[in-house]
């Protein structure tokens, strides 16, 4: 119960903070205009998906639609607009805000003994560099949430659990489905470190009714969305065509990380942002890395995937898709703990650069989380 | 006997989830849309618009100008404008001008433009007036140029006063990504003007 109360504060002191940054920028005291003012670029189509996808032909210039965008969390949010009455903006914060205690929340058991890590990660989440994320209207509040309850689930050994947190994960981003792979390597790690033998796995595995459920719910908010297009709008893959009106194209990831690395060097003082994306990918991979040689070899592998997926279609917005990978913050938050000055030193600056962050990007000059 | 249930119920889901896998993954769609979303042959997605427009008048597709006299010409190709101008995005754009019945005989299109070039190729535009071709242009720097193109009265004669302009480059020059997109850019427009030729 304290924990929740801690959580609850850290949030309420986010928001406000947040909002004082927005104030002393704008000299605007409306807490609605703030919500207006920080819903840019994806969350403006989120609200449109809350309005209903689009049938037929775009009619703006480069075909851009919002079949892109995953349903779970606009639907999440459009629900609770409708039973608070309030606008969709200042829903979609509030929305995230919930969903950001609960992630921190949530993400407890998985530091298990280790408290100056966890409490480090839940300050990160609701107070940090990337907790932006929690206060405006991003599918990846949801998506972390999920992402840290099958991790749970996976901890605890049920299967089926972590399969049913996985369905809502794949209706809420097109990387959610790929944990299923988690799912699998977790249950091959357990199943080995059990003293179960290689040629034993297959009928293992077979005669498991609670894994092989959780595995074929994994894909489930998957299919729904993709039937959903294809009865709709004639097109089941919609939401990775329309990635062609973004100027983006799958290609090969090693080359495309190659690409941004390019374009970003010399990495500038004053970063732009392709130096900026160039860095964040860097950045992921090593986190990723480190991910694995911390033994969460689960976490890595979903890791990897999402961010090999991401990346075949460039390293736009990289900073926000690792931001939006939980494992990545559980292990910085791990690493940074492990020195006690290091980790008291990471409250302030981590807070810090939180606010730097809402400040470009209501600006609307900075690019670090488009 | 439970389990064994459970596992043909486990087994009937995933043939289910297979089935619609497999009938979301086919389409249903139109030719355009499947040219530009899943072909990828052609950056051009035609849109319905009006083509309201006021001979002689110029037409600035820069950001932070009015977007509504280009917006009503604009059928496909060209992306979200940028103080230059607007880029078309692949090798193809299209423009529709409606005219009314006392428009002169010929008329004359102004583009200022520059186009993507490398220093080892040059690239052409061609343009066509409701499909017939009337005119080709190279651009041997990157600077941007005044080019005209004069469109006879015999251009338009059978599409009752509408007039589709076509813009084609040669293809995509070969160059070093600079930013999102810039792989497809080839031609930069600044201001697009049609009039009565002299």
């Amino acid at each position: 119960m304290r924990l929740w109360a801690v959580l609850a504060l850290f949030a309420a002191c986010s928001l406000l903070l947040k909002f004082a940054v927005f104030v002393y920028m704008t000299g605007d005291l409306s807490p609605l205009a703030f919500a207006d003012r920080i819903c840019l670029w994806d969350c403006r189509w989120f609200g449109k998906v809350a309005q209903g996808y689009e049938v037929g032909l775009p009619t703006n210039r480069n075909g851009e639609a919002n079949w892109a965008f995953f349903p779970l969390y606009p639907l999440l949010v459009k629900a609770v607009a409708m039973l608070t009455m309030l606008p969709w903006t200042a829903a979609g914060v509030l929305v995230s805000q919930v969903l950001g205690i609960l992630a921190a929340g949530c993400a407890r058991p998985l530091f298990g003994s280790q408290t100056r890590a966890y409490w480090l990660f839940a300050f990160g989440a609701l107070l940090g560099p990337f907790s932006l994320l929690f206060s405006m209207p991003y599918s990846e509040s949801l998506f972390i949430l999920l992402t840290i309850l099958v991790l749970v689930q996976l901890q605890r050994g049920d299967y089926l659990r972590a399969g049913a947190w996985a369905a809502l994960l794949s209706a809420t981003r097109v990387t959610g489905v790929l944990i299923g792979a988690a799912i699998v390597l977790q249950a091959i790690i357990d199943y080995r470190r059990a003293g179960g033998a290689w040629r034993d796995l297959p009928r293992s595995f077979l005669s498991d009714n609670r894994l092989l459920l959780g595995l074929a719910l994994v894909p489930l908010g998957l299919l729904g969305y993709m039937v959903y297009l294809r009865l709709w709008m004639g097109d089941g893959l919609a939401f990775a065509h329309v990635q062609v009106a973004w100027g983006r194209a799958l290609d090969n990831p090693f080359i495309q990380f190659g690409i941004a690395l390019h374009s970003g060097w010399p990495f500038k003082a004053h970063w732009d942002p392709f130096s900026t994306y160039a860095v964040g990918g860097l950045v992921a991979v090593v986190l990723t890395t480190l991910v694995a040689l911390r033994g969460h070899y689960a976490a890595a592998l979903f890791c990897f995937i999402a961010l090999v997926l991401s990346f075949s279609a460039g390293l736009f917005s990289s900073v926000r898709f690792a931001a939006g990978l939980a494992p990545l913050g559980l292990v910085s938050a791990e690493l940074i703990a492990r020195r006690r000055w290091l980790s008291w030193s990471a409250y302030p600056i981590g807070l810090a650069l939180g606010l730097l962050v809402v400040a470009g990007w209501i600006s609307g000059r900075d690019f670090t989380m488009v | 006997m439970r389990g064994k249930l459970a596992f043909a119920g486990i087994v009937a889901l995933g043939l289910a989830e297979l089935a619609l896998g497999a009938f979301a993954a086919t389409t249903d769609v139109g030719p355009e849309y499947r040219a530009y979303y899943i072909d990828r042959t052609t950056g051009c997605l035609p849109r319905e618009v009006p083509g309201t427009y006021a001979l002689g008048t110029t037409v600035e597709p820069q950001s932070g100008k009015p977007r509504r006299a280009f917006d009503d010409i604009l059928v496909c190709g060209f992306e979200n404008s940028i103080p230059e101008g607007t880029w078309l995005r692949g090798i193809e754009g299209r423009l529709r001008f409606t005219l009314d019945d006392g428009a002169p005989g010929d008329l004359v299109l102004r583009l200022d433009a520059s186009a993507r070039v490398t220093p080892s190729f040059r690239q052409q535009l061609t343009v066509f007036a409701n499909g017939q071709p009337v005119g080709i242009v190279t651009f041997d720097d990157k600077d941007p140029h005044q080019v005209e193109f004069l469109i006879r009265a015999s251009a338009r004669a059978a599409a009752s006063g509408r007039l589709d302009i076509a813009l084609r480059m040669q293809r995509l020059p070969h160059v070093e990504p600079t930013g999102k997109d810039s792989r497809l850019h080839s031609l930069l427009v600044g201001s697009i003007w049609l009039g009565p030729a002299d």
